[in-house]
């Protein structure tokens, strides 16, 4: 049935954008010019005065007409709003429609998939909105469907983009398949909050530049003998064996061979290694040494550093394999992506540059870190001027207070231009499948052997689609 | 001209909701991307072979269709023979039979979910007798599974149509066959088979379409990448459009067509024969 439908969509949609499409077009060198009053010319009237813009020809039409960006979200955001308001009061020639789904927690599943689906066919049809927040959408499919346009090419056109002016870690590191195709117009940094005092004590050296798994498991192993905490990450088995594979992925699946290497005695033996960690005390839900943790803003590396209880936390980058280049790992967030197929596309691309100036002022403890340089150092202006950041009445901190301290906020900047590695927003059906049927060896369940065979069944269907 | 009247509506809906798109699926699956790609042969065709898990797929479609079909038909009609006789409760027993019907999916799924999990009522049963459990979902079992749940959620119809098939042959033949002195088994081959031979036509057909919506069931019980032997044709288009790859899955949708397409008319070829043979 849902195929059915699905099938249906495309295919209606398709026929009308196929019946519309020749229209569009005389309508195009036309200049648009439905609807819309010029302020430009001060003087002139279009209305009263037809004749004018006959003479004016192609130049006035292009500037004459109202043109409408159709920008579509999952969540309201007021953030947009403010955005779509200040744009619209510079540019009066400029309407931007903010499309939204009303959603409540009792259904976002199910709006999500929706408005997935719908955003999906839209823009197979070609009718799609003009730009998209890409954060729930499967971004990497829209680039191989060619759907997307690629900011780079957009941001070497124009003369008046300057990109030293944003976090070019991000900028450069935020690309899909050779091209920048979603806009970070802000990041999280990912992490983990490490007791720096507790394992200087346990006397333990961490090089978080260059720690692969390997020397975090040796690392454990120590921190488990000598220290004080009874664990070592808080996390689950299954996440810390997803990250392990996810680091190495070339090693288990090579997607051009379609094939897939989970059987094997190399897997089977990472899967005890997990079990051993988890058994041994090193991965569990009792203090450690290392939280996984996301940072979302300034005050918020403040708050949740300070969160966890111990008096020196610091970010560490989470153990990667030898051959990554050291630096931190960062979540793009509000992604958006730009339609290839939109008929505003420069226009579409001049409200995504204001989006990332720093016109659009956030507070410091909004989430996400701009990706606009000055936006980022205007936040730190304003939480030394707040002196301190109140925890949450709900959190650990208990809504108390803490104090902005100027070598957290210059450690915090060293974190945040050195973020170089993406970490996706959604996790990948790989992951999901490693996940869920590890469960059942992690629980005892089921012998890494027989759960090893499983992922191979998934992944190899998976990538042989 | 008037019967053409009365069935312009059907006719133009069936055509916007059916054929239109359909043939416009098959346009589209010739060409490299969706609207406006230019035409590419047999590409898509090609690389939709190429990938095995479009094949197993396929082979799954076919080994399910295979397996139940026959099993269900062979099953439905005993039941509908047994329940043609006068019988205690057999009212009762006919309205049971229908009653997976009119069950809404969701809670059957549960149900099945409950029973055939690892974790699970049916593996429960194992342990008490002792026996090592299986993961009836995540092995070659699941088919079996399916075939069960396909089994139970169709009898009930097809013996629906067994039985009116039945109550039409007129009693005089068999009283005529009981006079020259025919068994029971030579009554059955001779009068109820060739009899119920247009039913069984019918029925046979309205089974494979049945099998072929299996799919919704085994999607909510196993999700959209289950084991895979139960990887069926429509998880791998349901997938596709997920991806937004519609050019293979309109490859896809039309070879099944065109399989599904040839398979009837050969059917129904056979069924003129027969009709043609029974005059």
């Amino acid at each position: 049935m849902c195929i059915l439908t699905g099938l249906l969509l495309v295919f209606t949609l398709a026929a009308c954008s196929g019946a519309n499409g020749s229209g569009n077009h005389t309508e195009g060198s036309s200049g648009n010019g439905i609807g819309g009053g010029d302020v430009s010319g001060g003087t002139s009237d279009p209305a009263g005065k037809p004749g004018k813009g006959d003479q004016e020809g192609e130049t006035a039409t292009t500037d004459k007409g109202k043109k409408t960006i159709v920008f579509s979200t999952f969540w309201q955001d007021d953030k947009f709003e403010e955005a779509k308001k200040k744009y619209e009061a510079l540019h009066p020639n400029i309407e931007i429609k903010l499309q939204h789904i009303d959603t409540d927690n009792e259904h976002v599943e199910a709006d999500l998939e929706k408005f997935a689906t719908t955003t999906n066919t839209a823009m197979l049809a070609g009718k799609g909105p003009d730009l998209l927040e890409m954060d729930k959408l499967p971004i990497e499919d829209y680039v191989k469907r060619g759907l997307l346009a690629d900011f780079n090419t957009l941001m070497e056109q124009d003369k008046g983009f300057n990109k030293a002016d944003y976090f070019t870690n991000i900028l450069d590191n935020a690309g899909i398949g050779g091209g920048l195709y979603g806009m970070p117009l802000s990041f999280f940094l990912m992490g983990f909050a490490g007791d720096v005092d507790a394992i200087a004590k346990a006397g333990v050296q961490i090089d978080d530049k260059s720690w692969s798994w390997e020397d975090f498991a040796q690392i454990s192993k120590k921190l488990v003998k000598d220290g004080d905490y009874p664990n070592v990450i808080a996390s689950m088995p299954g996440s810390i064996l997803t990250m392990m594979v996810t680091d190495n992925y070339a090693t288990y699946i090579d997607v051009k061979k379609g094939k897939a290497s989970f059987e094997t005695a190399a897997f089977t033996d990472l899967m005890k290694q997990v079990k051993t960690m988890a058994d041994d005390g090193v991965i569990g839900q009792e203090r450690p040494y290392f939280f996984p943790t996301q940072i979302n803003s300034p005050g918020d590396y403040l708050t949740t550093l300070k969160g966890y209880l111990a008096k020196n936390m610091s970010l560490y980058a989470k153990p990667h394999t030898k051959e990554t280049s050291p630096g931190g790992y960062f979540r793009s967030y509000r992604t958006i992506g730009l339609s290839e197929n939109s008929k505003v596309k420069q226009e579409a691309w001049d409200f995504v540059k204001f989006m990332m100036s720093e016109e659009i002022a956030s507070s410091p403890l909004s989430a996400g870190f701009p990706i606009n340089k000055k936006a980022y150092a205007n936040q730190l202006e304003e939480l030394k001027k707040m002196g301190s950041v109140k925890g949450h009445e709900d959190g650990p901190l208990h809504g108390a207070s803490v104090p902005v301290d100027d070598a957290k906020i210059e450690q915090l900047t060293g974190y945040v231009n050195g973020a170089i590695h993406q970490v996706a927003y959604q996790s990948s059906k790989v992951e999901e499948i490693i996940y869920n049927e590890s469960l059942a060896f992690f629980s005892g369940q089921k012998t890494a052997e027989a759960v090893a065979k499983l992922i191979q069944n998934k992944v190899t269907t998976y990538i042989n689609e | 001209m008037l019967a053409l009247l009365f069935l312009a509506p059907s006719l133009i809906g069936f055509a916007v909701f059916y054929i239109i798109p359909f043939l416009m699926g098959v346009y589209e699956s010739f060409t490299d991307r969706t609207l406006g790609g230019s035409f590419v042969g047999f590409d898509n065709y090609k690389d939709l072979l190429a990938s095995s898990s479009f094949r197993k797929a396929a082979a799954n479609t076919m080994l399910f269709t295979g397996i139940s079909v026959p099993l269900l038909i062979a099953a439905s009609l005993s039941l509908a023979l047994l329940l043609n006789r006068p019988m205690f409760f057999r009212n009762g027993l006919r309205t049971a039979f229908i009653m997976p019907l009119v069950v809404p999916v969701a809670s059957i799924v549960m149900i099945w979910q409950i029973f055939a999990d690892w974790n699970g009522t049916l593996n429960l049963w194992l342990h008490h007798w002792g026996k090592e459990r299986i993961d009836w979902l995540q092995s070659d079992w699941s088919m079996g599974v399916l075939v069960v749940m396909y089994l139970w959620k169709n009898i009930g119809y097809n013996m629906i149509l067994f039985l009116a098939g039945l109550q039409s042959i007129p009693q005089d033949y068999y009283e005529t066959a009981r006079i020259e002195g025919a068994g029971r088994l030579r009554q059955l081959f001779h009068i109820t088979l060739v009899y119920l031979t247009p039913t069984m036509f019918f029925v046979v057909l309205i089974s494979i379409i049945n099998s072929f919506k299996v799919f919704r069931e085994t999607y909510l019980l196993a999700g959209d990448y289950p084991y895979d032997r139960i990887y069926m044709l429509q998880h791998y288009m349901n997938n596709m459009f997920f991806s937004l790859d519609i050019q293979k899955l309109t490859a896809a949708a039309t070879l099944m067509v065109g399989c599904i397409v040839l398979f009837v008319t050969g059917l129904l070829r056979a069924e003129r024969r027969f009709r043609d043979n029974m005059e």
